[in-house]
């Protein structure tokens, strides 16, 4: 009786936590005019005039792609550079290492709204406003601490003596780290690749800040952009909100296992 | 060992440290010594000007300044406090069932996911006072009378934001103490049954203090991302109505992107920085005691 009652529970907070999303999404395929009467129509006849809108008529698969590029480049170079440092911090004994690791970490600490200012202006010295490229770096600085730490923990998990084992064998280190601790941390490497990829899709001020134009605008932006002007149609702006959130969402399913590990490995390692 | 082989862990960490330094130590030097200019940048013509530490004088007479702090610090006590209550609710509940676990932790990361702008445009069909589903759901309860502008009311809109954020991230306190309490040993639990202590006692007494590094972790983790926000309410109210929703990060940009007024933007995020390190050192200290 008593476990019934609990899942009754948790069933209701399933609801409320997935009923606002699906209710944009039908949202979408709902005639502007039964969108925005009340009482609201559960069944209705469906129509992609607001994919239709969205997509042909004002071209915004341009801002997806974008988000795209950004988003896939940013992950490679992280993940990348990221495992060479946790690897250099895992893998290894030295006296600044924890010290480093700090440091790096509380790199993640600095909010982010103090950041553009100094990134604004720098990416303008660098002549690469409004550049796709100017967002990836950005991205990577960004995703780098966490990265780095999430990493860390995944290494660290590695059996020193597998190292030693291979160092005897005579492998150098780079070997070391591409035959032992990158195969072992797939599921690390998974998870920090998620969240990079999920934090980038999403990021809106820097993006807000960096771009202006369809050159390098990411969806996040011009969602807003559509959002700030009287008279939007909502069911234009819930299909675009569907698409931006399409993606991220099909990936959770897919890795939110890996994703778990992660997290709780970025917070339960303290 | 030899100064070769201790350089080696080194050579793996460069690459990302110089990356980190470059784009990081480079821009604070530049936005302190801007800190101490005047720099309007809608007049492109005019150069930065040396203003001592007018700036900084500016800021600690700017009642704006001072009533996004508050506000944040609102934002934060109540969001946190909510999303912590209910997050740690939600996991010993989830703990406690066997079947199923998996599933309702995925459902639950989907708001997760989602841009912070995608959760604005959501909740502001549901916050719409006309045709949304909220005001539509409490008339059914309360009657037609019932009517509240969620986000135009300004003692409402900030209570709406919270609201949004805290359905959007009660799911990531659910999975980290979820976690946490898997992680917890059997023991304690079973002589605390065999001595009588009721469920209250064991989760005030055991799982609680047991769990200290994981919550403060969590709230760190939450708090950080809390003060930072940013996304949403720009999404959602823009500051408004009337700045009540105006948090820190909100007021910054407008400082910089709507006045261009960057010498001022320069001392106010060296004082956010200084600020939010201060209380990020403090809670470090607290959790590895």
């Amino acid at each position: 009786m008593e476990s019934a009652l609990i899942y009754f529970g948790l069933v209701v907070i399933a609801v409320l936590f997935l009923f606002p999303v699906l209710f944009t999404v039908q949202a979408s395929f709902k005639n502007t005019i039964e969108l925005t009467t009340l009482p609201p129509k559960i069944f209705f006849a469906p129509t992609l005039r607001h994919y239709w809108i969205t997509i042909v008529q004002n071209a915004t698969l341009v801002y997806y792609i974008n988000s795209l590029v950004v988003t896939v480049a940013s992950v490679i170079i992280v993940v990348f550079l990221g495992s060479l440092a946790a690897f250099g911090l895992a893998a290894f004994q030295y006296r600044s290492r924890d010290s480093l690791s700090f440091t790096i970490l509380s790199m993640r600490m600095l909010p982010r709204i103090c950041v553009v200012l100094p990134f604004f202006l720098l990416i303008v010295k660098l002549g690469l406003l409004n550049t796709k490229t100017a967002l990836i770096i950005v991205y990577t600085v960004f995703n780098l601490p966490f990265t780095i730490y999430i990493l860390e923990g995944f290494f660290g998990e590695v059996p020193k003596e597998l190292r030693d084992a291979a160092l005897i064998d005579g492998c150098n280190y780079l070997e070391v780290f591409r035959r032992v601790y990158l195969p072992l941390s797939g599921p690390g490497l998974v998870a920090t690749a998620s969240f990079c990829f999920i934090f980038t899709w999403n990021e809106f001020l820097f993006a807000l800040v960096l771009t202006s134009n369809e050159r390098a605008m990411t969806a996040p932006v011009e969602i807003a952009s559509v959002v700030s002007l009287y008279g939007v149609d909502w069911g234009d702006l819930s299909a675009m909100a569907t698409i931006a959130a399409l993606p991220v969402v099909l990936f959770l399913f897919v890795v939110q296992r890996y994703m778990v590990r992660g997290l709780t490995m970025g917070a339960l390692k303290g | 060992m030899n100064t070769r082989t201790r350089a080696i862990p080194f050579l793996f960490v460069t690459p990302s440290l110089l990356v980190l330094l470059a784009f990081g130590i480079y821009p604070l030097i530049y936005t302190i010594r801007l800190s101490f200019q005047t720099w309007l940048l809608f007049r492109p013509n005019i150069p930065p000007s040396p203003a001592g530490v007018a700036n900084f004088g500016r800021l600690l007479a700017d009642s704006q300044f001072g009533k996004s702090i508050l506000t944040t610090l609102v934002f934060m006590g109540i969001t946190l406090s909510a999303e912590f209550v209910l997050g740690f609710g939600v996991a010993l509940l989830l703990n406690v069932i066997v079947k199923w676990r998996k599933v309702f932790r995925t459902v639950a990361m989907v708001p997760m996911t989602l841009s912070a702008i995608v959760a604005a445009v959501i909740w502001r069909l549901l916050y719409n006072p006309d045709f949304g589903l909220l005001n539509y759901f409490f008339q059914l309860l309360f009657g037609k009378r019932f009517f509240v502008n969620w986000l135009g009311d300004p003692h409402v809109a900030l209570i709406s934001i919270c609201i949004t954020d805290i359905w959007q991230w009660t799911p990531f306190v659910i999975v980290i103490v979820l976690a946490g309490l898997q992680s917890l040993p059997v023991e304690p639990y079973e002589s605390a049954v065999v001595d009588g202590a009721s469920g209250l006692q064991r989760l005030v007494y055991l799982t609680i203090p047991m769990m200290r590094t994981t919550i403060l972790i969590t709230l760190l983790l939450r708090g950080m991302d809390l003060i930072n926000e940013f996304d949403k309410i720009f999404g959602m109210t823009f500051g408004g109505p009337g700045y009540k929703t105006q948090v820190v990060g909100l007021y910054l940009y407008r400082v910089g992107f709507r006045f261009y007024d960057m010498g001022y933007l320069a001392a106010l995020c060296l004082m956010v920085l200084i600020f939010v390190m201060v209380i990020t050192q403090i809670l470090i200290r607290l959790i590895r005691r």
